[in-house]
């Protein structure tokens, strides 16, 4: 997978914008709506999406690597498989295989958006650090 | 549904998919759920039914007896105001 582009065009926690294809996020599922790569894209950590993940680092198991992210961080390349499984899961393949990733308006860094998907799938609190 | 993960735990695929499936669900409908969603579904799909004793419990708790204060010659003063 190509490494993400991790300039966050804004800061602000502000409800998506642009393009207008209206997209319906089902929180209760752990559906996370994010504006990337100029539109807004939903994204959801389905099982497949776990096994996929997994399936980046050698079938480690997806609990171990959450239990990782959290006690040794996430580097940019973690954050752009979730984010890209997420996208799969979600339904956007053509995105999850786009050249560069960019998160915009709605997630500070995508390891925002990262943390927040694992804490949707699996609605657990968890203190990520971020490297 | 746990907000902790333990560190022993591992992701339990086989028997998350062993129970869905044995709930009926198609492989395809579990592979696009999260974890989240799917615990939520089995939970409820694999609470018991009530049980005799626990409803002789409730039934000596609250009897099915006639309510004292009103008889059926007694007239329903809320219904009179209304």
């Amino acid at each position: 997978m190509p490494p993400a582009n991790l300039q966050a065009k804004s800061s602000a926690k502000s409800p998506p914008k642009s393009s207008g294809k209206w997209i319906w996020a089902n929180k209760k599922r752990g559906d996370v709506i994010a504006l990337i790569n100029g539109q807004r894209r939903r994204l959801r950590l389905s099982l497949a999406a776990l096994a996929k993940i997994e399936a980046c680092y050698n079938d480690t198991d997806i609990l171990q690597l959450i239990r990782s992210f959290a006690l040794h961080g996430m580097t940019a390349k973690d954050a752009d498989n979730i984010v890209r499984a997420a996208l799969q899961g979600g339904g956007d393949e053509a995105c999850a295989n786009a050249e560069t990733i960019s998160v915009s308006t709605t997630h500070e860094t995508i390891f925002d958006l990262a943390h927040e998907l694992l804490e949707r799938s699996f609605a657990l609190t968890l203190n990520f650090q971020t490297d | 549904m746990p907000n902790k993960i333990s560190h022993s735990d591992s992701f339990p695929w086989v028997s998350l998919f062993q129970l869905a499936l044995t709930r009926g669900l198609q492989p395809e409908t579990v592979w696009a759920m999260t974890p989240t969603e799917l615990i939520t579904l089995l939970d409820v799909a694999t609470q018991s039914p009530l049980a005799r004793s626990e409803l002789q419990t409730l039934m000596t708790q609250y009897p099915d007896t006639p309510n004292t204060t009103t008889t059926p010659d007694t007239p329903d003063t809320q219904n009179e105001i209304l």
